[in-house]
């Protein structure tokens, strides 16, 4: 394995309690939070950059799921929210945060949600042409492009032949990479090192620049005196996940990019009040499902790009198709189905196709602050939201039959497998019941909203929360509602946007 | 990062228990049934307390309500014969109420995860991930590695963010079309 690289820290190099001092500490190195530190830090500012999760490089990635989900992701990847349904999600908890866990999607922020945000919610300086320049900037530097053809999948192109034969938008996704060759184990870690993460791309830039980072450092408060934030205190995590040194940061500057769970969660446990009573509201989740498609040919949807198209057809309608392979192990978890009936199913796996629908969600949810400080997310879907996920689904599976499927096993419990676009229609005999479904989420946004007004948004158009000094959010914590795409590069524009904000005022430098 | 988790002797007799209705019906030839509770009691070791406990109290309810289903004749889940195992499973699965059905396919979803990352098993379905990627990673290297390399050096080359002010004012008093 290589050696950390220089101005890196992990619990190894901890042999007591310390004090640090800095300009800026940064909390969390993912989208966020690797973007502003390395744009402070490149300003000439002092930045401390906090990840509660380990360093782990590209040459420990496997395509190991369990071993994944224990190393990469936040609680082991066991984390619920509470409503009907249950919508089960995932967060990052490694350097790189969760880019280094996503597909690897890179879209920019539609023009749509630009504008609602300039109109609605009194963002200045949003418009896509003031984002462009922006926008530009994060993508020469994570890479964002077209996949090269050779390296698609069958389940990909089987995708494509399916929204083709029935006439819809199809477009080639724009992928954070640098000649992904297809081992489409994206979420456990890219393994080849072609996903251009924050872990490879501005978590190096900010270290090039003079940042220092310091992997296993939870974050437990802030640190706040008289309406100033002036710095955090934490614990450096033990191997097993249990605390052990104290740490201090006194820094001029805070930036929370913990994400939109646990970025209201510090906030609400350190006594922050927003002004606007709205911290921790305003949960959108992007709730979405997959189907499991049987074909007769091979498809062994794991060699190839994850996700190298989008059926955009139903856009306006506030859904994405794509293929988004899984291996066994977490294909059986999902299937509403065990024993024979189970192995009858995964026998098959090299002949199956797995496929998502993604939802821009109508209704928001609510992040309290639970047992030991810890996010409580509350999310209740509409019955609105969930009819359109029986129709997404349902225009899912035709699409998927127009490609060849033979068999169909869906995400609602008690709802028999189609056998053909006839089968479908069965969908919609009777109402699936909400507790019947089986959703899941990786886009989490909205709890610490920016905006123009102090009564509804948590944070000034910029990412300063309101009413403290020294307090800036970087995360998808700031929409103020959800974007219908991948959210990662609108996060890394955004924070891209404030850092210069943060500039221009001054933040964390020494004449403040 | 797992905290050190292990089930007690009951539970983890459950839990063996169950995976041979959970899982394929191999599973009683491959003699996994450890290797999956120890898997299952890593994964648990990371899921956050409130989960692990509930996961937890699930399997000890789920071993000793058996004992007051009347077919059981008052024996545990782990006691009953195979075929009373396999009724009383579907049972719960099917339950009427959702947080019974939840608290299964949670179970149920570590135990099949368990199952089907043992690597006899993903030998069998033919998915076997590390050749592949190691013959990618290798023809990528030889393919792009000069345009690798240079993205590389573009990642930490100097190019100071400049301020809004310092360009032509945005447009701040323009409305959106």
């Amino acid at each position: 394995m290589s050696p950390h690289p220089e101005r890196l820290f992990t619990r190894a190099d901890w042999t007591g309690d310390r004090t640090l001092d800095c300009d800026v500490v940064v909390i969390g190195s993912g989208a966020g939070g690797a973007v502003t530190a390395a744009e402070l830090a490149e300003s000439g500012l002092d930045v401390i950059l906090l990840e509660e999760g380990g360093y782990n490089p590209t040459e420990t990635f496997k395509p190991e799921a369990l071993r994944a989900a224990r190393t990469l992701y936040r609680d082991g990847g066991g984390t619920v929210s509470i409503g009907n349904p249950a919508i089960a999600y995932q967060e990052g908890c490694t350097v790189g945060g969760s880019t280094a866990i996503n597909g690897g999607m890179s879209w920019r922020t539609p023009e749509r949600i630009l504008e609602r945000w300039y109109r609605e919610d009194g963002l200045d300086d949003i418009l896509p042409r003031d984002m462009d320049a922006r926008f530009q900037r994060v993508e020469k530097r994570i890479s964002a492009r077209h996949q090269d053809p050779s390296t698609i999948g069958r389940d990909n192109q089987l995708l494509k032949a399916g929204a083709d034969k029935k006439g819809w938008e199809v477009i080639d996704n724009i992928r954070n990479q640098v000649h992904c060759v297809g081992s489409n184990t994206c979420a456990f870690g890219c393994p080849t090192g072609a996903k251009q993460s924050t872990l490879v791309t501005y978590v190096p830039r900010a270290l090039a620049f003079g940042a220092r980072l310091y992997a296993d450092c939870r974050v437990d408060k802030l640190i706040v005196e008289r309406g100033h934030v002036r710095g955090v205190t934490g614990r450096v995590k033990r191997d097993d996940g249990g605390p052990s040194h104290r740490f201090t940061v006194r820094a001029r500057a805070v930036v929370s990019s913990a994400g939109a769970m646990h970025t209201p969660a510090l906030l609400l446990r350190s006594g922050i009040r927003s002004p606007s009573g709205r911290l921790g509201h305003n949960l959108s989740m992007h709730p979405n499902v997959k189907v499991i498609a049987q074909f007769d040919d091979p498809v062994e949807g794991w060699k190839g790009v994850h996700q190298a198209y989008q059926v955009r057809e139903f856009q306006d309608e506030g859904f994405l198709f794509a293929a988004v392979n899984l291996p066994p192990s977490v294909l059986a978890m999902g299937t509403p189905m065990y024993g024979a009936a189970m192995a009858d199913l995964l026998e098959n796996y090299n002949n199956v196709l797995t496929a998502g629908m993604l939802l821009e969600d109508s209704v928001v949810g609510r992040v309290r602050l639970g047992p030991g400080g810890q996010p409580l997310p509350f999310y209740q879907m509409s019955d609105f939201d969930a009819l359109r996920l029986v129709r997404g689904t349902a225009l899912l599976c035709d699409l998927l039959f127009a490609a060849g499927a033979r068999r169909i096993v869906l995400p609602f419990e008690g709802v028999a497998d189609l056998y053909s676009p006839d089968d479908v229609r069965r969908l919609f005999a009777r109402p699936i019941p909400k507790s019947a479904m089986e959703v899941v989420t990786v886009h989490l946004m909205g709890t610490a909203a920016m905006g123009g007004d102090p009564q509804r948004h948590v944070c000034d158009p910029y990412g300063k929360v309101r009413g403290y000094e020294g307090l800036w959010v970087a995360d998808a914590s700031l929409f103020p509602s959800p974007i219908g795409v991948n959210p990662m590069e609108t996060i890394m524009a955004l924070a891209t946007r404030n850092a210069e904000r943060m500039l221009e005022t001054g933040a964390g430098s020494k004449q403040q | 990062m797992s905290q050190s988790f292990h089930f007690s002797s009951g539970q983890r007799r459950t839990l063996r228990a169950m995976t041979h209705v959970a899982c394929p019906p191999d599973v009683a030839a491959l003699g996994c049934e450890e290797r999956i509770a120890s898997e299952v009691e890593l994964a648990l070791g990371s899921f956050p307390p409130i989960m692990r406990f509930g996961v937890v109290a699930s399997l000890v309810i789920f071993e000793w309500f058996a004992v007051v289903v009347p077919a059981s004749f008052g024996r545990r889940f782990s006691a009953l014969p195979r075929a009373g195992q396999d009724r009383y499973f579907a049972a719960c699965w099917h339950h009427r109420w959702v947080l019974v059905r939840q608290a299964m396919k949670g179970i149920k979803g570590l135990i099949a995860m368990a199952y089907y990352e043992l690597p006899e098993v993903k030998e069998r379905l033919g998915y076997r991930p590390e050749p592949w990627i190691a013959q990618v990673k290798a023809m990528r290297l030889e393919k792009f590695g000069d345009e690798i390399r240079k993205h590389a050096q573009l990642v930490t080359a100097p190019d100071v963010l400049v301020p809004a002010t310092s360009l032509s004012r945005r447009s701040n008093d323009v409305t959106a079309s």
